[in-house]
């Protein structure tokens, strides 16, 4: 998927969900929607890498993957838990050269509403509370094997790790909500493929915030379309650093469809 | 202009914006030195690589041929185009490195897909007792029976682990009959199988190396204070590669050795790194060893005495061919 392909796709669900937004009126409202105790979801959407792996090259491969995710969300007791686990797989290029490029998360986090008001009389809530996750990260490179091996080059690099969780859900409308969310990693353990061959370095090891960086920030707009189903729309931005071993560095824009089922 | 009229533009408009956060928070890599990291590549091979007359490649040619291409070469496309300007010498020892010293290579030798052929957890079945695992998992051996013993060195890959064969192989020595395994070793360093092969002879052997300006040295091994006397049997096949390759030949300056297996993958140089103008690295062999009968290894690998394919088949039906004859033959010199 070229980057211009991938703006007009990712502008096209944004007018899309634009126009359910509009179409809603008649459906079940968001308080009752926020009434019951939690809700599940399923995602799809379009998602623009841009990585630096330093372990097979210096040069930055930019590309689009297609996007999946399911989640689920407790609404009500404290404190609110959330468990989203998500995976994208896409080729990246530096001019003629590609990679295939898979990564993946699974994070759940449990949020405490630290503060309510009503702006312009719409119901407005913060929460923050702790969070945990896996990230996974693989690139197979499309131009040659690997030494002795025979083994396609490839990189890899997993992630466990802790951190705050930051969240903002606003009303806009009777039919519109927004929600906001930020996490990100302060203690982790990680792990990166390195060339044994010459380094004698761990390849596990506890990692400190300035050498294992995981940030994720995500706002999504969410209106009912019929019952307990509602529609969502959102984008995130996510970035995984890792400078233990040879630098990684991966941005990922993500622009997403889904359904959300209240229970 | 009503509203919905620019709604298009709009979200066109934040959708770039928010597309292209990754590719901000990302930069571009160093400047491009990919023409002088070509011509530096080409000088290297032209001063070191020892194979042109034998492999008759015109050098000079490919110079002509690859250079405009560099020019035009834009990030990683140095890879590909490293890879080709490579592909005439069909060499498995030659490596493109990253910066980081990440190996790549294009080309396979053709008998590497022997690999799939040898099963090292089918093997273990020939065996009364479980094998011994040393030397960070490079090493195991065990005794086929009381009078034939079994060790295998999955590598010659280099590092310390080969000190770990001394107190193991001691328990092997008593044997009539020893058969060394090196199928699927895709070789290493030549330190490893120096340090291994004073313990296997039982008369000097001479390693004869030859160099890219023409030269020739050659080096005496001795057999180690306490060494193999028994009948040796080595298992060869065509992912035996390099330093393996070089390995089963001196062992074959002795009258007590008998090469059974498949041909040799065919990896008959000598590596050094060289470092390009980027950082990237190129390994090229820059000296080579012949067979004991002073043929080529390169391309040509090293042929058994006793020939016994085996393929992924056999594998599938449970039999490791190739051991099963090394076994005859070891109980047979007895």
């Amino acid at each position: 998927m070229g980057p211009l392909h991938w703006k007009s796709w990712a502008a096209g669900v944004l007018l899309a969900v634009g126009g359910l937004a509009s179409q809603a009126s008649t459906k079940e409202t968001h308080a009752s929607f926020l009434a019951r105790r939690g809700e599940i979801g399923v995602a799809a959407g379009g998602c623009h890498h841009a990585v630096r792996d330093e372990l097979l090259s210096q040069e930055k491969y930019t590309g689009g993957a297609w996007w999946y995710a399911i989640s689920w969300r407790a609404r009500n007791g404290m404190p609110r838990a959330g468990l989203c686990l998500d995976v994208a797989t896409g080729v990246v290029s530096n001019y003629g050269v590609s990679a295939q490029v898979l990564t993946g998360t699974l994070r759940l986090a449990w949020v405490y509403p630290v503060r309510q008001w009503r702006p312009f009389g719409r119901r407005t809530q913060f929460l923050l509370g702790p969070s945990t996750g896996l990230v996974l990260y693989s690139r197979v490179q499309r131009i040659a094997r690997g030494g002795a091996s025979f083994f396609d080059a490839y990189s890899a690099a997993a992630l466990v790790l802790v951190g705050p969780s930051l969240a903002f859900h606003s009303q806009l409308t009777d039919h519109l909500r927004m929600e906001a969310r930020s996490e990100v990693s302060l203690l982790a353990v990680g792990g990166k493929l390195i060339d044994l061959r010459e380094s004698k370095s761990s390849l596990v090891r506890p990692l400190a915030p300035w050498q294992a960086l995981f940030t994720l920030s995500e706002v999504n707009l969410l209106c009912p379309l019929w019952g307990p189903v509602n529609a969502r729309a959102g984008y995130r931005l996510s970035l995984l650093r890792l400078s233990a071993w040879d630098y990684l560095l991966l941005a990922a824009d993500t622009i997403y469809l889904g359904i959300v089922v209240a229970l | 202009m009503k509203a919905t009229s620019l709604a298009y533009p709009l979200v066109v408009v934040l959708t770039s914006v928010l597309c292209s956060c990754a590719d901000i928070l990302v930069p571009e890599g160093a400047p491009e030195l990919n023409l002088q990291d070509f011509e530096a590549a080409w000088r290297f091979a032209d001063e070191y690589y020892p194979f042109f007359t034998f492999k008759n490649v015109n050098w000079d040619s490919l110079r002509v041929a690859f250079e405009p291409r560099a020019a035009c070469a834009r990030g990683d496309e140095l890879y590909p185009l490293l890879f080709a300007l490579f592909v005439p010498l069909r060499d498995g020892h030659i490596e493109v490195q990253s910066e980081a010293g990440y190996p790549m290579v294009n080309y396979r030798p053709p008998r590497a897909g022997d690999a799939r052929a040898f099963d090292p957890v089918l093997l273990r079945k020939y065996f009364p007792k479980p094998l011994s695992v040393v030397g960070e998992n490079k090493i195991e051996l065990g005794l086929v029976d009381e009078a034939v013993g079994y060790i295998r060195f999955s590598t010659f890959a280099k590092g310390d682990w080969v000190r770990e064969v001394d107190e193991p192989l001691e328990r092997l020595l008593h044997t009539l009959g020893l058969i060394v395994d090196v199928r699927n070793n895709t070789g290493g360093s030549g330190k490893t199988y120096g340090y291994i092969l004073p313990r296997l002879i039982d008369r000097p052997v001479v390693e004869t190396a030859y160099y890219w300006d023409g030269s020739v040295r050659s080096g005496t091994i001795q057999p180690a204070a306490r060494h193999y006397t028994g009948k040796l049997v080595v298992l060869i096949n065509g992912a035996s590669f390099s330093a393996a390759e070089v390995f089963t030949e001196l062992l074959r300056q002795l009258p007590s050795v008998t090469v059974v297996g498949d041909t040799s993958g065919g990896g008959g140089g000598d590596t050094e790194l060289f470092v390009l103008p980027s950082g990237k690295k190129l390994r090229l062999p820059v000296k080579y060893f012949r067979r004991h009968d002073g043929e080529m290894i390169e391309w040509n690998g090293v042929i058994p005495d006793v020939v016994v394919e085996q393929s992924v088949t056999d594998i599938l039906r449970q039999r490791d061919l190739q051991l099963e004859k090394a076994i005859v033959l070891a109980r047979k010199g007895l």
